[in-house]
Formats: C-alpha cells, sequence, structure tokens
C-alpha cells in the first residue's frame, strides 16, 4: 500500500497535500474516540515535500506517508499527554528520536492517537478521555494500550502508526482490529521521547496494514541513538528462510496448554496443520517458567512505572494544584491527575520496591531474577526451534462496559508479554475472525535480533 | 488496611479517601496473590546491566543541555529561571 501510494506522488499524479487530505478528513469525522488531536503542522510538512518534487530533490522512504502518533511519543512544538490529565496541555519541547527518523524520510505526522493512559492498560478504556472503540464495532473494546493508534491504521485515518509495547500494547490492538503489529527486539529502536513506563520492557513499535508497510516503517525508526542507552546496533545476520519445508515452528506447551479451553482453539490448531502440510516441521517446546511471565510482569513493570512516574509532581511541567506546602502540592496534583489505574500501579511498585514488604514472599530483585530465568528459557528454546507461532490473546475484543476485575485485566497480556520479558521480536498479523466478525490475531516470535526471519514467515503466514 | 499498604501510601504521594482505601485493600489481596504466583528462580544474583538491557553506554561527556526556556515552557509556575514551589524554608 505504501509503495503504490508513493509511485503515486513520485510520478507527480497527486500531489502530497491532495493525498494526505483524505485522511485528514476521516481523522476529523472519526466517531471511534481513537484521534485526540489533528495537527495543523501537517499543511507545512506535505508543502515541504510538495516544493522537494517540484525541485526534483531527492525523497525520503515515506514521502507523503501520514503517519499518527500513539499519544507518547513526543513531536515537538505539539500536545502529548499519554492520555493522562496529569499532563494536560503539555506541549513536547523536543521530539522523540522516531519522530525525528520519520520526518527525516518526508513523512507526514498528522495526528496523536488516544491509549490507555500511561500506557497502562491492555483493553484501552483507561484514557482520560475516554476510551477507544473497535474498529469493527462500537460496542466492543479495541484493545491497548496502544488502542487509538491500532483503530487509526484499521479505519485508514492513515498508513502507519506508532504505539509502544511494554506487554503486548502494539501486538494485543492490533489482533483485536485485524490489522499486522510488531513489536522489535528490546534495543531495536530508540526510547528518547517516549513517555517512560516500563523501561526495561517497552518498544516503540508499528501497527499497519501490510506486512511490507509494518517492515519498511520499522526499518525506518530502527537504529542505535545516542540518547537511548539501551538501544544497540542490530547484529548483523542473514535470515536463513527457504520457505516453510523444513522450517521448524515452536508450539509452547505451556502456553498451548493455556488456549485449550478457548473457543479459537480449533482455529489455532488448523493453522498449523496447515503448515505442517505445507512441510513445516511442528515442534512441541517447553519453556518451564512461561506462563509466569504475566506474573513476574505485574510485579516488575509497576516498579519501574512507581519510579518513572515520580517526576510528575506538579513543578515542572502538566497540571499543578495550588497548595500551601510542596507536601501537599505533590499529593493533590497526583491526586488529581492520575487516574484509578495509574494510582493502582504506582502503589504496587512502590510495595514491590520495598525491601521485604510485609506478607510478600518476593521483592523487586528476585523478580528480576525470574525475568532473566524466562528470557534465558527463550534462548534455549530458540536453539531446537526457527519461530514460534502462539495466538496474540486468548480471543476476539471484550465488550464495553463489562466489569473487568483488575487481575483478569492483567491476564489479556499472557500471550505476548513473554516476548517482552525475554526481548523477543514479535508481530501479531490477522487470522480469521469470530461468527460476528470481530478479529483475531496470530503471533510470530522469533529470537533476538531475528525480524527479518519473523517478517518472512509472517509474510508467508499472510498469503 | 495493614501497615505496608498505610506506608506505600504515603511514599506514592497520593490522597485515598477511607472508602477508597478498604476497596484498594480488597483490590490489593487479589493482585499480590496473583504477583505472588510468579515466584522466583530462589537465586539471589546481583541485577546486573545485562538482565536490565543496557547496550553501549555512552561516553561520559558533557554537553550543551536544553535551553532554560525550554526546559520551563510547561512549568505551571515560574519566576525568570527558575520553578516556583511553595514556600519550603520557614
Amino acid at each position: 500500500m505504501i509503495k503504490e501510494y508513493i509511485y503515486k506522488i513520485k510520478s507527480k499524479q497527486i500531489t502530497v497535500t491532495e493525498a494526505v487530505k483524505p485522511f485528514i478528513e476521516k481523522c476529523k469525522a472519526d466517531k471511534k474516540g481513537a484521534i485526540l488531536e489533528v495537527f495543523d503542522s501537517w499543511k507545512e510538512l506535505a508543502k515541504g515535500v510538495d516544493e522537494k518534487i517540484q525541485k526534483g530533490e531527492p525523497l525520503g522512504r515515506l514521502a507523503g506517508v501520514p503517519i499518527i502518533l500513539k499519544d507518547n511519543i513526543l513531536y515537538k512544538g505539539h500536545r502529548a499527554g499519554a492520555a493522562s490529565k496529569i499532563l494536560d496541555g503539555f506541549i513536547a519541547p523536543y521530539s522523540a528520536t522516531v519522530v525525528k527518523k520519520l520526518l527525516a524520510e518526508d513523512a507526514i505526522i498528522i495526528a496523536r492517537a488516544d491509549m490507555d493512559e500511561f500506557a497502562m492498560g491492555g483493553i484501552g478504556r483507561y484514557a482520560y478521555q475516554g476510551p477507544t472503540k473497535n474498529a469493527h464495532s462500537d460496542n466492543h473494546h479495541a484493545g491497548g494500550s496502544s488502542s487509538g493508534s491500532a483503530v487509526s491504521v484499521a479505519l485508514d485515518y492513515c498508513l502507519a502508526s506508532l504505539g509502544s509495547d511494554t506487554a503486548g500494547s502494539v501486538r494485543y490492538p492490533a489482533a483485536l482490529n485485524g490489522i499486522v503489529g510488531v513489536k522489535p527486539t528490546y534495543g531495536a529502536v530508540s526510547r528518547y521521547g517516549a513517555v517512560a513506563f516500563g523501561s526495561n520492557l517497552e518498544q516503540i513499535g508499528v501497527f499497519a496494514k501490510t506486512i511490507t508497510d509494518t517492515k519498511l516503517v520499522l526499518d525506518v525508526i530502527s537504529g542505535k541513538c545516542e540518547f537511548d542507552a539501551t538501544s544497540k546496533r542490530p547484529p548483523i545476520q542473514a535470515a536463513k528462510f527457504d520457505g516453510l519445508e523444513g522450517l521448524r515452528i515452536g508450539r509452547v506447551k505451556e502456553l498451548y496448554e493455556a488456549f485449550l479451553d478457548s473457543p479459537f482453539a480449533p482455529l489455532y490448531d488448523g493453522i498449523l496443520d496447515n503448515l505442517k502440510k505445507a512441510g513445516a516441521k511442528i515442534v512441541d517446546i517447553s519453556i518451564p517458567n512461561v506462563t509466569k511471565s504475566i506474573n513476574c510482569y505485574y510485579a516488575l513493570a509497576p516498579t519501574q512505572a512507581a519510579s518513572n512516574l515520580a517526576r510528575f509532581d506538579g513543578v515542572r511541567y502538566g497540571r499543578s494544584v495550588d497548595a500551601d506546602t510542596l507536601a501537599e502540592l505533590y499529593e493533590k496534583t497526583r491526586s488529581e491527575g492520575f487516574g484509578t489505574e495509574v494510582k493502582r500501579r504506582i502503589l504496587l511498585g512502590n510495595l514491590m520496591l520495598s525491601a521485604r514488604p510485609e506478607g510478600r514472599e518476593f521483592n523487586e530483585k528476585e523478580i528480576s531474577n525470574m525475568k532473566h530465568q524466562i528470557a534465558t528459557e527463550f534462548t534455549s528454546a530458540f536453539k531446537k526451534v526457527d519461530v514460534m507461532i502462539m495466538p496474540t490473546g486468548a480471543g476476539t475484543a471484550p465488550q464495553i462496559g463489562q466489569p473487568i476485575d483488575p487481575v483478569d485485566d492483567y491476564l489479556v497480556d499472557l500471550f505476548t508479554v513473554p516476548a517482552n520479558l525475554s526481548g523477543s521480536p514479535a508481530v501479531s498479523i490477522p487470522c480469521g475472525a469470530d461468527e460476528n466478525g470481530m478479529p483475531l490475531g496470530l503471533q510470530i516470535v522469533t529470537d533476538l535480533w531475528n525480524e527479518e526471519l519473523m517478517f518472512k514467515i509472517a509474510e508467508v503466514l499472510s498469503v | 488496611m495493614r501497615k505496608s499498604m498505610e506506608q506505600v501510601i504515603g511514599m506514592s504521594k497520593i490522597y485515598f479517601n477511607d472508602e477508597q482505601r478498604v476497596k484498594l485493600d480488597k483490590e490489593f489481596k487479589g493482585i499480590l496473590k496473583f504477583v505472588d504466583e510468579g515466584g522466583t528462580t530462589g537465586e539471589h544474583r546481583a541485577i546486573s546491566g545485562i538482565i536490565l538491557g543496557l547496550g553501549d553506554l555512552a561516553e561520559d561527556v558533557p554537553r550543551p543541555s536544553m535551553p532554560i526556556e525550554e526546559v520551563l515552557m510547561n512549568a505551571p509556575r515560574k519566576r525568570g529561571r527558575y520553578f516556583v514551589v511553595p514556600q519550603v524554608v520557614e
């Protein structure tokens, strides 16, 4: 899609301004709660690329391509609020590295999208501005936390969007809205300029409708960044993929068992059967602690959130409440500014950070050891298989209005969070729908830095 | 409510009224049980940079920081080159 779109622009069949306008109109007409703001600056960007074309100057890889940002990614001079009341009115004083990279390739950033507040939520219902509705139904959630970014792509408000994925926040909404969503290897993409939540788990990821488009945008935003010490140069490795014949596909025993009761289990069995018929080897593997990933995550991520969100104090930026003392300023600002789930996770994080909390069996250091253990188990598993295939979520989108217990809410990340703990790249692709047409996703996970193989397999499975 | 929760609420600088505290206490019983099911390896390793996912660390070289006006542009209260906070020293 992007390739054909750029061809029309380069061959002067249409100007960038004309090409982007229909996307802007769709954003402005959004009824899903996906768009928080359309950036007027798109006109200047489009004009700039049109001038380049007029002058015959070389164009970037995303010339004229409309892209939407999750509300936690900074774009200089534009609002960014992580869908939180505490950041209401915040103007980004600098741009995230990913934004600079997109602009350097002549992309047109057109809007910021709704999300769960501070990326904390799996369903897309915790935004200060309200929940995002699913692209396929007004009665269902979009999935979170990058809810608006996913819906924007599914409804053609843009050709690609960026989200962030700390436990599945790109892959899960991609699955629920029937599009492609990728979380790259930890360190592949700079997190500089993304509002921090779970720093050693999250990565900025990409939504698009095709594997080719997803890969193109990921290529543009990837790379070592001097402002993010956790970003890395990927090791050079050729993806060995000659088709499905002989490909070792891992079926993770523990996750497979957790999925057996799902009404969609036969659908996934069918996909694996077809792969087997096409020559792939289905290898049953065990990752003993994989189902503990979700528990481990909900101990680790809140500790990081508690520290990362300590900076919201009513002094430096964002919302502030009148107070007589500094202590009162902190408490009043944070109490009024943060939503329920964010407060819950800050408390949980501070509890886990306590040396040996009353009544607790474990502390944060011991849980960090578990993260390391799970990552080691993934490394061992990838010696036996080339790829792991698993569901992205246990089912289709949950209905809006149903009461959800916090623990049930956390369980939606069961199949996605292991890749955040191991750091592995993982992509969700559409793989079917339920009887009401609500989409389902299939997740393809490869070893660290093996995005190339992951995308090649995804392409074969997408046909 | 357990003493540790009271301490954590104070540490988090967030106010909860009595009704909210009762609800929190109930919710946290479920959440903490869930978290504890994560278990541990039983080992006590030092947390290394590898576990934290650190890449190649940058050279420790000073460089120009963000201009003051940009640092202060979102400050709710400012005066000249400074953030303004309620009086701290009596």
